[in-house]
């Protein structure tokens, strides 16, 4: 059994196919989402110089004082008081100014000119303007004393702290586990469907089952010799994330070696089960397990984060695999990667059982 | 002495009858050439013998061992050579040898030297490090014979080893199978090839519809279909009395059933035992005709296929 195992991993490493599959495949996946997310980073216009005119002739002196303070504060924005709203108006949609605001009492009338991304500036300022001016109505009527100290709370100072477990985490971090879990549905289950009826387009299944090794060795054999190519492929998409990347999954060395556990394992599983499929399905098993398995994934959210179903996708394979990926990269909480170790030890004994038991009945030629 | 036996041999796929009550032996140290058209049952019969495939009833027993109460030891002694090449692309020659040899036991030193040896063999020992995608399609076919003999087998099962190899390769591969029986191997041969079969095979079994049409040495088969061969002597022109004379003398010779001259062209038609013309030669001498040329035309395995079955092989 040992020497199928050897040979199938020479077979693996020397074979373009299966080195595409299980390496460049992912290692590309990695490539272009990590290049990907990371120019999720970077704008995709440059904002510049906004210069407007507005009004507060309208507004209340107190409101006035603070819409002037709020505009003087903000750099890129030049601002100038103009209350001709004719010659003003005039000048936006000569494009001179980009916009014209009008602070009335109880609503700000905003005047746009034809530069969309210095609109969308514009109306993103506003709305924080108007947050914060609620939050200090809603300060006023909850506790009128407070607003006396309002000016020696420090503005400069950022209320939003980070707390990613000592580590900055990125998009990376979750496509990173997807593309594993990807790998695993995808290419592993087809690894296990195509190793015997690859045997069989060699002619080789022939000398495998007249030698005296027995059809058993042969089966686990030949599973067995599928689960270093899997690892390595897992291995392949954690390291060039890791390194390439800089993706991160657990913070310390254990949880990063049970996160692998658990992702070989699942390997192992899908093995076990696209052998299975193999024997049953008598068509090329890609067909029929890409279509089912991107659909499977794509439910899962493995593809986007945004897509999932209550009540369907969270009883997804895949997305049971993902969240205990997740559990232990964000959370240290190693307790649903142990229930899916222990699932796919127990798909893989029952799947190969099978397996094994139809592969002895089956004539192999 | 019987090294494998076949018994009433059947096996069916449904309604149809591949394999029909086929029995023959197969004697320690012989090449037994298997030979039939396409359908007729010689590659379900040679997959039962290398437990490949399940019969449906009779019994097989090869070195003494039933087939179905041994299957594990029977395959280790067991060497197969399929019809189609069957090894890995992207293992070398040695490696795809060494791996097929290793599901048979054989570890370590005694792995390297049996694979080295199988490669010799075929001819191929400084082509160990190729891959069989580099090869040509006879020295593939070479490592295919190497890959079924590495573990030394006591009887080796060859199912058209020949199929597309040129002259060369095949003249190649035919004084190896010479040399296995040579070394004491049993050999199980099939083959489209009359000519093959005629120049390897020690004994023959005729196939047709799953059914044994006949089975013996070639030429025991060759008397099934005719008791005589036809000898053509070239002579010169000669008178009608000088005919009569040739043609009574011939004809009282021993062994000669039959004796015509036309034109210049004495046939005799001699008895098929008999190996040795020269007292018909000596004859024509002591008559004083000139012997210009004799052409001896025996019948051949092709002859008796058609002879026997009623349609030729292809």
């Amino acid at each position: 059994m040992f020497s199928i195992i050897i040979k199938e991993i020479k077979e693996f490493y020397r074979s373009p196919v299966s080195l595409f599959m299980a390496i460049v495949f992912p290692a590309l996946l990695v490539f272009f989402l990590g290049t990907m997310l990371q120019n999720l980073d970077v704008s995709d216009w440059e904002i510049g110089e906004i210069n407007i005119q507005y009004s507060a002739s309208q507004a209340d002196e107190i409101s006035a004082k603070s819409f002037d303070d709020f505009l003087s504060g903000i750099e890129m924005v030049k601002s100038e008081k103009n209350d001709n709203k004719s010659e003003a108006l005039e000048l936006t949609d000569k494009g001179e100014i980009k916009a014209y605001i009008e602070l009335n009492n109880g609503e700000i009338v905003l005047h746009t000119g034809d530069d969309g991304v210095a609109n969308r500036a514009l109306v993103s300022l506003l709305n924080s303007y108007i947050a914060m001016s609620d939050t200090y109505v809603k300060i006023a009527i909850s506790d009128p004393a407070m607003l006396n100290n309002i000016a020696s709370i420090d503005t400069d100072k950022s209320y939003v702290e980070q707390d990613g477990l000592g580590l900055n985490r990125s998009m990376l971090d979750y496509y990173g586990v997807c593309m594993a879990v990807m790998m695993i549905f995808m290419s592993h289950i087809i690894m296990g469907c195509e190793t015997f009826k690859d045997e069989q387009k060699m002619f080789t299944m022939s000398r495998l089952v007249t030698s005296p090794l027995g059809k058993m060795k042969l089966f686990f054999g030949k599973m067995l010799g599928l689960l270093p190519s899997a690892a390595f492929s897992n291995l392949t998409i954690m390291v060039l994330s890791s390194y390439v990347f800089g993706a991160h999954y657990c913070d310390n060395f254990g949880g990063n070696l049970l996160l692998f556990a658990m992702l070989t394992c699942c390997s192992m599983a899908a093995i076990a089960i696209g052998i299975l499929i193999g024997f049953v399905i008598k068509v090329p098993a890609t067909g029929i397990v890409m279509p089912f398995a991107w659909a499977m994934l794509f439910f899962s959210g493995s593809f986007s984060k945004e897509i999932f179903f209550e009540g369907f996708s969270n009883n997804l394979p895949p997305y049971l695999v993902q969240q205990a990926a997740f559990n232990l990269t964000l959370y240290n909480d190693a307790s649903k990667a142990i229930i899916v170790i222990c699932v796919a030890l127990a798909i893989t004994f029952i799947a190969s059982g099978a397996g094994a038991a139809i592969f002895s009945k089956k004539r192999a030629v | 002495m019987i090294f494998a036996s076949i018994n009433n041999l059947v096996k069916n796929y449904g309604n149809n009858c591949a394999v029909d009550n086929l029995s023959f032996n197969v004697n320690e140290g012989e090449i037994f050439g298997l030979i039939g058209p396409n359908g007729a049952g010689k590659s379900t019969t040679i997959n039962i013998i290398t437990t490949l495939d399940e019969m449906t009833s009779g019994s097989i027993t090869i070195n003494g061992m039933d087939i179905a109460k041994n299957r594990s030891e029977i395959r280790r002694i067991i060497g197969c050579v399929p019809q189609e090449i069957a090894v890995y692309p992207y293992l070398t020659a040695k490696e795809n040898v060494e791996f097929f040899a290793s599901l048979y036991g054989l570890k370590g030193e005694e792995l390297h030297k049996n694979a080295m040896t199988a490669l010799e063999f075929a001819g191929l020992a400084d082509k160990a490090d190729m891959k069989p995608k580099k090869m040509s399609g006879g020295m593939k076919r070479r490592l295919n014979i190497a890959c079924g003999i590495a573990h030394r087998p006591k009887l080796i099962v060859m199912d058209e080893p020949t199929v597309g190899v040129d002259a060369q390769s095949r003249e190649h591969i035919m004084s190896s199978i010479k040399k296995l029986r040579n070394s004491g191997a049993t050999i199980i041969y099939t083959s489209h090839y009359m000519h093959e079969v005629e120049e390897i095979c020690d004994r023959v079994a005729i196939i047709d519809k799953g059914r044994l049409v006949a089975e013996g040495t070639q030429q025991e088969l060759i008397t099934m279909i005719t008791d005589s061969c036809t000898v053509c002597i070239t002579t010169k022109q000669c008178d009608s009395s000088t005919r009569t004379t040739v043609i009574n003398s011939l004809s009282n010779l021993p062994d000669v059933n039959r004796v015509s001259f036309e034109d210049n062209c004495i046939s005799v038609d001699i008895s098929i035992n008999c190996n040795d013309i020269s007292h018909v030669i000596s004859e024509l001498v002591r008559l004083e005709i000139p012997v210009l040329e004799v052409n001896t035309e025996k019948p051949d395995m092709d002859s008796v296929f058609l002879s026997l079955t009623g349609h030729e092989i292809r």
